[in-house]
C-alpha cells in the first residue's frame, strides 16, 4: 500500500514537472526567437517585400486582430450575459433550463472551421456582405458566446441567494436587484469572462479564413472591410515556406503578449475579488 | 384588532406536507413568537405569510392568509412584500455602503430627493440604535460591520419601506448575548408602531418578548395563546413536554 501511494505521488510530481518544463520551454523559446525580431518598425509598419511579409512589419495585422476581436466581443457578450441572467434569475422550469444549456453546449462543440463555413455561406455569400470584419466577427462571436456564458453564469450563481431574497422581501423587483446588486457585484467577473473570451477570439484563425481575414489589407476603417489578423498572418508566413521563421515568431510574440496581458489583468483582478467575497461569507 | 388572520393554512413541498391546517390570528402592535422544534415549519409559516412561498419550486399552498381582511393571495407580490417585511436568520447586507443599503428600497419606490433620503436613513438607523455607531461612516461597506450591526442594519433596511408587519426568522441566533439584548429591546420599542412576528429557538427570549405565542410541532399548530398563560399553564400536554424539555 505504501509503495503504491509513493508511486502515485512520484507519478504526479513527474507529470507536473513535464508540464511545467514544456510550458516554460514554449514561452521561453517564443520570447527568445520572437523578441529579437521585435522592433519599432515591426510593430508600426505594414508588411512588404517581394514575398509578402519578408520586409516591414505587422501593424495592420495588429489593428485588424483588434477589430475582429472587438466586433466579436460586442456581438457575443451581450447575448451571452443575457442568457446567463435568464438562466440564473428568470428560468422557472428545469426543462427550459436543460434545453438552453444543451444549446449552449452544442455551440461550444461546433468546430471553429464550421463556424467559418457558416458565416461564409450565409453572410459573405447569401447576404452578399463580401469578406469583411463583420462576417468574421459574427463567426467569432458565436464561438465565444458559450465561453462567456458559462463564466458569467458561474459568477452570478456565486452571489449568495439570500441577498436576492432580501431584496425580494423589500418588495423590489428582480430586474431592480439585478441592476443594482447583481451586476455591480459581479461586473468584475463578467468583465473577466469577456476579456478571456476576447483572448480566445484573438487567437482563432479558422473562423476568419474565408470570411474576412485576408493576406494583405490596410487597417480597417469600417466593419464592412476585410482585414489582416495576427494568427492568419502567422499561418501565411509559415505556409509560404520561403520566409524566415523569425518573422512568424515575432508575430507569435506580439499575439501572445496581447493575450498574456489580458489574462494577467484578469487574474490580478479576480484575486482581489475573491478576497472581497470571502469577507462576505 | 387582528391585523393578520391565518385560516386553514397548509403547505406541501413536492407533495410532502410541511404545514397542516394552521389557523390563528396575529394582534396588531403586539409581538407574536413562533416556537417549535427544528423542521416543524416555522420558516415555512413566515414565508407563507409574506408570500415568498408562492415563488418556490414544488410548493403547494392551501388555505388563506388575510392582511387587514384582504386575501393576501390577491395582493400583488411586490406590494405584499412591501407591506410585510422579512428579516432573515443570517444578516443579509447588500455588498455596498451602509447608506446605499438604506436607500436601496426607497429609491425603488421613486424617492430621489437627497434630503428626503438622508432623513429616512437617519430616522431608521436611529430606531435601531445604529446611527450613533456609524454616523461618520455611512459610506463604508456594510459588509465590514459586525454581525450584530449587520442584523440591525437589515432591520433598519426593512423599516425603510414602512411595512405594516415585520417578520423575523431567528434574527438573533447568529449573535452574541449583548447584540441579542440590543435587538430585543429594539423589538419591544418597535411594537408601538409595527406588528411583529418572530420565530425563535430561544424560549427565554420568547418569554421576554412575546405577547402571544404559537407552538408548532410537525407542521401542526399545537397551541396558541397569551404568552403568560402558555408559558405558565400550557393547556396541551405536548406544549408542556416541549417547554419542560427545553428547560429540563
Ligand atoms: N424549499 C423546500 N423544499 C422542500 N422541502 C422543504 C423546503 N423548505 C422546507 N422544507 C421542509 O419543510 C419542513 C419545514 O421546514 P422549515 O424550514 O419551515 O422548518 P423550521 O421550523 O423553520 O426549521 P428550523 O428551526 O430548522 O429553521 C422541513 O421538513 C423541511 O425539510
Ligand atoms: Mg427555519
Amino acid at each position: 500500500m505504501k509503495i503504491l501511494s509513493k508511486l502515485v505521488k512520484c507519478w504526479a510530481y513527474i507529470s507536473i514537472s513535464i508540464v511545467l518544463i514544456s510550458v516554460a520551454f514554449l514561452f521561453g523559446y517564443i520570447f527568445y526567437r520572437g523578441g529579437s525580431t521585435i522592433s519599432l518598425e515591426f510593430l508600426t509598419q505594414a508588411p512588404g517585400g517581394a514575398v509578402l511579409g519578408t520586409e516591414g512589419g505587422i501593424f495592420p495585422a495588429i489593428t485588424g486582430s483588434l477589430a475582429f476581436t472587438f466586433v466579436a466581443v460586442l456581438l457575443g457578450s451581450v447575448p451571452a450575459v443575457a442568457t446567463a441572467i435568464y438562466l440564473v434569475f428568470y428560468c422557472d422550469t428545469r426543462k427550459k433550463e436543460r434545453t438552453i444549456r444543451m444549446v449552449v453546449e452544442c455551440i461550444s462543440g461546433i468546430p471553429s472551421i464550421v463556424l467559418g463555413l457558416f458565416a461564409y455561406s450565409v453572410l459573405v455569400r447569401s447576404l452578399n456582405l463580401g469578406r469583411c470584419v463583420l462576417a468574421s466577427g459574427t463567426a467569432l462571436a458565436i464561438m465565444i458566446l458559450p465561453f462567456i456564458e458559462v463564466r458569467t453564469e458561474k459568477a452570478l450563481r456565486e452571489l449568495p441567494q439570500s441577498i436576492i431574497a432580501a431584496s425580494d422581501s423589500l418588495g423590489c423587483s428582480k430586474a431592480y436587484a439585478i441592476r443594482k446588486i447583481v451586476l455591480p457585484a459581479c461586473k468584475g467577473e463578467v468583465f473577466s469572462g469577456i476579456i478571456l473570451g476576447a483572448c480566445y477570439a484573438m487567437g482563432a484563425t479558422a473562423p476568419l479564413m474565408f470570411t474576412g481575414g485576408v493576406a494583405f489589407a490596410k487597417t480597417p476603417t469600417s466593419v464592412m472591410q476585410p482585414a489582416m489578423a495576427l494568427p492568419l498572418h502567422l499561418y501565411l508566413l509559415v505556409a509560404q515556406g520561403t520566409t524566415s521563421l523569425d518573422l512568424a515568431y515575432g508575430t507569435a510574440f506580439v499575439m501572445m503578449m496581447i493575450i498574456l496581458i489580458g489574462n494577467t489583468a484578469v487574474t490580478l483582478y479576480s484575486r482581489r475579488k475573491e478576497e472581497l467575497w470571502q469577507s462576505l461569507r | 384588532m387582528a391585523i393578520l388572520k391565518i385560516e386553514n393554512l397548509g403547505v406541501k413541498y413536492d407533495g410532502k406536507p410541511a404545514l397542516n391546517n394552521v389557523s390563528f390570528e396575529v394582534p396588531e402592535n403586539r409581538i407574536t413568537a413562533i416556537i417549535g422544534p427544528s423542521g416543524c415549519g416555522k420558516s415555512t409559516l413566515l414565508k407563507s405569510i409574506n408570500g415568498t412561498i408562492r415563488g418556490e419550486r414544488g410548493a403547494e399552498i392551501e388555505g388563506k392568509v388575510y392582511l387587514k381582511g384582504q386575501d393576501t393571495s390577491l395582493i400583488p407580490k411586490e406590494e405584499l412584500h412591501r407591506r410585510i417585511g422579512l428579516v432573515f436568520q443570517t444578516p443579509t447586507p447588500f455588498p455596498f455602503s451602509i447608506y446605499k443599503n438604506m436607500v436601496y428600497a426607497p429609491k425603488y419606490y421613486g424617492i430621489n430627493d437627497k434630503s428626503q433620503l438622508d432623513q429616512i436613513v437617519e430616522e431608521k438607523l436611529k430606531i435601531t440604535g445604529l446611527y450613533d455607531e456609524v454616523r461618520t461612516e455611512l459610506g463604508k461597506s456594510a459588509i465590514n460591520l459586525s454581525g450584530g450591526q449587520q442584523q440591525r442594519l437589515c432591520i433598519a433596511r426593512a423599516l425603510t419601506v414602512n411595512p405594516e408587519i415585520l417578520l423575523l426568522d431567528e434574527p438573533c441566533s447568529a449573535l452574541d448575548v449583548q447584540n441579542t439584548a440590543i435587538i430585543e429591546s429594539l423589538l419591544k420599542e418597535l411594537k408601538n408602531e409595527y406588528t411583529i412576528v418572530i420565530v425563535t429557538h430561544n424560549i427565554p427570549q420568547a418569554q421576554r418578548l412575546a405577547d402571544q405565542v404559537v407552538f408548532l410541532d410537525g407542521g401542526n399548530l399545537v397551541e396558541c395563546g397569551d404568552a403568560d398563560q402558555l408559558f405558565d399553564h400550557p393547556k396541551i400536554k405536548e406544549t408542556r413536554d416541549f417547554l419542560s424539555g427545553v428547560f429540563g
